[in-house]
């Protein structure tokens, strides 16, 4: 991506990031939307896929669910898809979607999706291809159509040409996303046990394996080799398979959970960046479980594999200490092969009520973090 | 009052010359004097590297105020200085005020205008270092700094006597701008500082 731009979602009414760069350092005060950012990006990158903008509300503890009664869960659902929206407003979001585009980077061209609120009736459709819906959207959404019992509300999302219309009461018409972008998801405090075992999968005997364990040995230089294994420990008949190291000259197997949060956070990381190639790895408060000293290292690391996998990357923080050793990356090339790699982008709510981003080129990065300045 | 926020030539804001700056804002700031923020550039080349601040204090309703050096028409003075600055608001598309010492007028830095604030009392100690200033030019080696007008304030406010917490104090940037016996705040040549502070700060 060359430039973002969201709209209506959560914090902000109208944000754009311009000239995007290979690692993008999102910092701010708090509740000025970095992590939204990283959300909004993430259902970007899925082609706004629905199962993403659930597993968004999942993480924020607004999972969607039925109840027993049909109509309160169409209710709820709609709620909960409205805490998506900027300022939690129904009429506005009838008419004034959500919108996230983005221009490419090589091709410049622009891609948006949206989504918005939308009325329909049930009622046989043929649509232009000759597949049959049992629902007709309506053509004028207004307020008033949540006075009448026949008229139902369900959620349309765009992306590019493609139309994806949900409906609220527990029935479901998905068409799936079709091509989404490559895209992890690192959240705050994230040691994917579920998931790194299928991101190390397809992993396994690559040449890009030996990235993980470069990456390990960050923290621990002695580590030869990792594999994940059925976990011994695990009560029952648990599949369940848990990342075990072995270290130089050492012939035995040791759990990589032994080894504290940092390491495991840090394979969290790399197996997400390595099963995102060609597309975006998102870190949510990059500086967690991180003790600052290994922080330059994982960034040479990030750094190497963005060029190598060309994985764009957005990370959060609050730390100096992230943004020091991002700054003493900057400094190890010229700056001249930096200014297009790395950016910082603050988020600050003006005056105006507005959240507005401003970008620190890397030169202007490295200039104040060098002079002590405090950009958090 | 909104917020200031007063970019400095010095490194940082703990020199003399923002000890000064704040001590001068202070007296006429109606508002909460921690609202006025203080912020070393490290040189009047630096100040584009403020930028993004000075876009987020203007989008913040915090009035940017700049107060550099005119410096010696050799390498500034006050017109070009002043056009090269004003020239890099509108370059960088950023709002601040400028004032450039010593007078928002005269070519010169900080320290001459501290040399127009020397009191009647301790006036002489600058005498006194005219007699080393002309002990070096006699010298008449290229490799000698003279005059040296940030050397003769210093020892302005160096030789007066002081307790040791003081002392600890004036190392570290603190000239005592509040004392009426080292700085007299009442001359004319101040009043230029003054005003334009009291433009934008009362």
């Amino acid at each position: 991506m060359k430039s973002l731009e969201v709209k209506k979602y959560k914090n902000f009414e109208h944000l754009t990031l311009n000239d995007l760069a290979n690692i993008n350092l999102i910092v701010g005060k708090n509740n000025v939307g970095k992590s939204a950012l990283l959300e909004a990006v993430s259902i970007f990158a899925s082609n706004g896929d629905l199962e993403q903008i659930k597993a968004v509300l999942a993480s924020r503890g607004e999972g969607v669910g039925f109840s027993s009664s049909v109509e309160k869960s169409a209710e709820k659902e709609m709620e909960r898809f409205l805490s998506l929206y900027h300022q939690w407003n129904v009429p506005n979001f009838l008419n004034h979607p959500i919108e996230i585009s983005a221009n490419e980077k090589l091709s410049g061209s622009k891609t948006k999706f949206s989504m918005r609120l939308a009325g329909y009736i049930k009622s046989i459709e043929t649509d232009s291809q000759g597949f049959e819906r049992p629902y007709k959207l309506l053509e004028d959404n207004n307020e008033a159509m949540f006075e009448n019992p026949d008229i139902h509300i369900g959620l349309l999302l765009s992306y590019d040409e493609r139309k994806t219309f949900y409906m609220f009461n527990g029935e479901r018409k998905r068409n799936p996303a079709e091509g989404s972008n490559a895209f992890e998801y690192v959240r705050t405090n994230q040691i994917m046990g579920d998931k790194n075992p299928k991101l190390y999968d397809k992993i396994a005997l690559t040449p890009n394996e030996k990235y993980i364990i470069k990456a390990l040995q960050i923290i621990e230089p002695q580590i030869e080799n990792i594999n994940f294994l059925k976990d011994d420990k695990a009560p029952g008949q648990s599949d369940e398979r848990v990342p075990f190291v072995v270290f130089k000259n050492d012939s035995k197997r040791y759990r990589l959970s032994a080894m504290g949060d940092g390491i495991n956070r840090i394979l969290t990381i790399i197996l997400a960046m390595l099963n995102c190639e060609n597309g975006v790895l998102l870190i949510d408060e990059f500086e967690n479980g991180l003790h600052y000293s290994v922080q330059y290292q994982l960034w040479k690391v990030i750094n190497d594999l963005s060029t190598k996998l060309n994985v764009q990357v957005f990370a959060t923080t609050h730390s100096m200490d992230t943004l020091r050793s991002l700054s003493e990356l900057i400094n190890d090339y010229p700056i001249e092969e930096m200014q297009d790699k790395v950016a910082c982008y603050y988020l600050q709510r003006t005056q105006a009520n507005e959240i507005k981003g401003y970008r620190y080129s890397a030169d202007n990065f490295e200039f104040l973090i060098n002079k002590g300045e405090d950009i958090r | 009052m909104s917020k200031v926020c007063i970019f400095i030539e010095s490194d940082k804001e703990t020199t003399n010359e923002g000890h000064f700056v704040r001590h001068m804002a202070t007296l006429v700031y109606a508002g909460d004097s921690k609202e006025i923020e203080i912020v070393g550039t490290g040189g009047y080349t630096n100040l584009d590297q403020f930028a993004v601040q000075m876009q987020r204090n203007t989008d913040n309703g915090i009035k940017n105020l700049v107060i550099f050096d005119a410096d010696f028409p050799k390498e500034g003075g006050f017109e070009k200085r002043n056009l090269k600055l004003l020239n890099l608001k509108e370059k960088e598309k950023v709002d601040f005020e400028l004032f450039l010492f010593p007078n928002n007028q005269d070519n010169g830095t900080f320290e001459h205008l501290l040399e127009h604030l020397a009191t009647e009392e301790h006036k002489g100690l600058l005498e006194c270092f005219e007699g080393y200033e002309s002990c070096i030019r006699g010298r008449n080696n290229p490799k000698y700094v003279s005059p040296d007008q940030k050397a003769k304030m210093y020892a302005y406010v160096s030789t007066q006597k002081k307790n040791s917490k003081e002392t600890t104090e004036f190392k570290k940037g603190n000239w005592y701008f509040d004392r009426a016996g080292w700085w007299n705040l009442e001359v004319d040549y101040l009043k230029p500082l003054q005003d334009f502070l009291s433009l934008y700060l009362k």
